[in-house]
């Protein structure tokens, strides 16, 4: 056997006049599989510190005063979304490295908890640095149909016969109501009390989250009123509507009892 | 640089690389070299014919030749062209959509006294029937055990070797051959049963 082998390969090369690939294809191959992991990377921390801001702005101390067991609770409010996002985006870093020079070399038990552990250290710093917050505002903001794949908050805290309800404040009439429009874009009376606890003040054109009791289709009163948090950006879409808040172009933040709060020409 | 033919045959792998670059004449000193070696490693780990074996062969040439510029010189240079015949091969596995059935292991004494060794099976005294009962075996096995068996023992490649050649971790390579050890020794055993209640 091999016969000639050798004369008949070098025949075959000058005859097809085959040449080595440049080296310039391979390092460009080497440098798509990096930048393609390494963006993989940064997106994974981003969703690192997207599962912080969720987690961290899940009002845990509140859970057991919203009819629903610690698991229940858990299950209802997770992102998923998040979660698939960050696991699908570990699997591309994974495969990446795999495939990179010397990427064989390291096992799976090894490349996988380095990728989990760096992404929780970068997306910590993600998040510290606001972009979880900002992000999940700009995508609550414009992204269709936001509520329903990456945010369950906004359906959690959108049950007012639950005694939750969650929307942005539309209006102010005095100091003991305000006009709040939820995720159906129903208008709702809130009745605010002595007992009201207050964790942040209430603006015209801001998001929150109200636990109460709903007291009539269409009137609510609240025992705690919080931040908007994760989710909340949804809501600062009805500033542009004009059914809503006719008049938020033309508000200014001013001085008031509880602190800063947006006056608005009528 | 230049070498004359002598210095060429006597020049490692690695120095020649340049050289090919700049004159594809030069590759069949490469050629030369690995022929004999690839054409055995790939019968060992394959069920093609000589023809078929010398097909794939050249295909390997070819994409050493033509890959040239992604050697690796952190990577021994056998380990690569190892690499490459290893990959060619599953590719026509995967052509063929056939089960590796090994036709032709060639084994000479030493390497059958060094597996009987290795593993610690029993010693035939006729080394035709040690080797015969060996090749058997080694044909009985998985793929990934018989890749594992032929290029530690037959290729003798170190385990570092054999993790650059079918990129696996070296503590995936270990635990797959002392798998494929523990295997190679059961079906051995199996299948020679009856010699041993004979002898």
């Amino acid at each position: 056997m091999l016969d000639n082998f050798d004369q008949k390969l070098l025949d075959k090369i000058k005859n097809e006049q085959l040449t080595p690939k440049p080296r310039w294809h391979f390092l460009l191959k080497d440098y798509v599989l990096w930048s393609a992991g390494l963006l993989a990377f940064a997106f994974g921390s981003l969703a690192t510190s997207m599962l912080i801001y969720v987690g961290l702005n899940n009002n845990w101390e509140v859970y057991d005063r919203l009819n629903s067991s610690l698991i229940g609770f858990i299950l209802l409010t997770l992102p998923y979304f998040w979660v698939a996002f960050f696991a699908l985006l570990v699997v591309v870093v994974y495969y990446n490295v795999h495939h990179t020079k010397k990427g064989y070399k390291y096992p799976l038990a090894y490349i996988l908890p380095v990728i989990f552990v760096s992404s929780i250290f970068f997306g910590g710093i993600f998040y510290r640095a606001g972009f979880a917050e900002m992000v999940d505002g700009i995508l609550g903001e414009t992204v269709p149909y936001y509520d329903r794949f990456a945010n369950p908050h906004v359906h959690f805290w959108s049950h007012p016969e639950y005694g939750r309800l969650m929307g942005i404040v539309a209006e102010k009439k005095d100091m003991e109501m305000i006009i709040v429009i939820d995720i159906e874009k129903q208008a709702w009376n809130v009745r605010l009390t002595e007992e009201t606890e207050m964790e942040c003040p209430v603006e015209v054109g801001f998001p929150a989250r109200i636990i109460g009791k709903m007291l009539s289709e269409s009137e609510f009163e609240a025992f705690r009123i919080m931040p908007g948090g994760p989710g909340g950006g949804m809501f600062k879409r009805y500033r542009r509507d004009p059914r809503f808040m006719p008049h938020f172009e033309q508000c200014q933040p001013v001085p008031g009892p509880m602190g800063p709060e947006m006056r608005c020409m009528e | 640089m230049h070498m004359d033919p002598q210095e060429m045959d006597t020049a490692k792998d690695e120095e020649l690389i340049p050289l090919i670059l700049s004159n594809q004449d030069h590759f069949i000193y490469v050629v030369k070299r690995y022929k004999e070696k690839l054409y055995r490693y790939i019968m060992r780990i394959s069920d093609f014919s000589p023809e078929e074996a010398e097909d794939v062969l050249q295909d390997v040439f070819l994409k050493v030749y033509l890959n040239l510029n992604e050697f690796d010189t952190g990577l021994k240079f056998s380990s690569w062209i190892y690499r490459i015949a290893h990959n060619q091969v599953i590719n026509e596995f995967r052509k063929k959509k056939a089960r590796p059935q090994h036709n032709a292991i060639d084994l000479d004494d030493d390497m059958a006294r060094q597996i009987a060794s290795n593993l610690d099976i029993e010693k035939e005294t006729d080394q035709i029937i040690l080797k015969e009962s060996i090749v058997r075996t080694l044909r009985e096995l998985d793929a990934k055990y018989r890749e594992v068996m032929v290029l530690r023992f037959l290729e003798e490649k170190s385990y570092e070797e054999i993790s650059d050649i079918i990129k696996r971790p070296s503590g995936t390579v270990s635990s797959l051959l002392n798998q494929a050890k523990k295997e190679f020794k059961k079906v051995y055993l199996r299948d020679n049963k009856h010699k041993s209640y004979v002898g």
